[in-house]
């Protein structure tokens, strides 16, 4: 296998994972905060806590492994008055939409740590708010990725 | 005990904004190039490796820009320093920020440059870089370090206003 070829596929597989990992722990920061779970709510946070960290550093890889992914359809990327690329505008919009929300969530996360005053209803709106933006990407992306 | 946990939240904020700052930047330049059509020119001339070098690049020198700004301004309560001084940090440190990163720039570019046999290209865009490049390179990072600092003040607010809505109390 060619170098590039496989560090075009490293870039692939490090932006599905990221992605993987940013639904995959605003989800289960979601769930554990449902009252109907009976976490408990200092645990929930600490998690919370530990998931923003991961978050964050997820955000940065989707950054740069997504401006990696657009360069590799060279010449080939289709204009922005095309249906794909419309798609792709809507993207990262809600991206950029998904990095201004969360900024707040991760100030509320953080504060309620500080304070340890937990606010499970506060935690499960935050999360289930962030899931929800986070499946609309995803959903677009995998829109994208099938042309 | 409580103090490293506290010191460890302030390194969650930084790391958190500085991420935020680097990465809606990069997006927003995406959204403009690709929206005019200037994109697809700027990506191929820009090798895989080099694109992901300047990215970690841009996101090391802001996250240290941030810790540099925000230096005992925010604590669990988000109690934050008098505004003119965070206006005035975010604006010298976003200059310096622009400075750091037009050296990773330079340096990315010229081992790139340097790799293809191009050394008498080098040499001249290291006297650029480091005469013009570094004023421009300084005021337009001052520029994004007060566009910044003014979108952290709006979003600190937000996070106050989500925290004492009495609804979302325990």
């Amino acid at each position: 296998m060619p170098a590039l070829h496989a560090l075009s596929l490293f870039v692939r597989w490090a932006h599905v994972a990221g992605m993987a990992a940013i639904l995959g722990g605003a989800l289960l920061v979601w769930w554990l905060s449902l009252p109907r779970n009976r976490a408990n709510d200092g645990m929930v946070v600490h998690v919370a806590e530990r998931y923003e960290w991961i978050f964050w550093a997820a955000i940065g890889l989707q950054v740069m492994t997504g401006v990696g992914n657009l360069g590799a359809f060279g010449d080939a990327l289709p204009a922005s008055a095309s249906g794909w690329g419309t798609k792709l505008i809507v993207k990262l919009v809600a991206v950029l939409a998904l990095a201004v929300v969360s900024v707040p969530r991760t100030l509320v996360v953080v504060t309620m740590a500080g304070e340890e005053r937990p606010r499970p209803g506060l935690l499960s709106a935050l999360y289930g708010g962030t899931t929800a933006i986070v499946v609309g990407i995803a959903g677009l992306a995998v829109w994208l990725s099938h042309g | 005990m409580a103090e490293l946990a506290s010191r460890e939240r302030n390194r969650l904020v930084v790391f958190a904004l500085g991420t935020f700052h680097a990465a809606v930047l990069i997006v927003a330049l995406v959204l403009v190039l690709y929206a005019t059509g200037a994109l697809t020119s700027l990506l191929s001339g820009l090798s895989t490796i080099a694109g992901l070098a300047l990215f970690s690049a841009l996101w090391l020198t802001t996250v240290w820009s941030t810790h540099r700004t925000l230096r005992g301004a925010l604590t669990a309560t988000l109690r934050t320093l008098p505004v003119g001084t965070i206006i005035e940090r975010a604006a010298w440190n976003g200059g310096v920020n622009g400075v750091a990163f037009l050296a990773f720039l330079g340096l990315i570019l010229a081992i790139s440059s340097a790799l293809n046999g191009a050394l008498g290209i080098v040499a001249f865009g290291a006297l650029v870089f480091a005469t013009l490049g570094a004023v421009a390179a300084f005021l337009l990072g001052l520029v994004f370090g007060l566009l910044f600092v003014a979108i952290d003040m709006a979003l600190i607010t937000a996070t106050r206003a989500i925290l004492d809505d009495k609804k979302s109390r325990p």
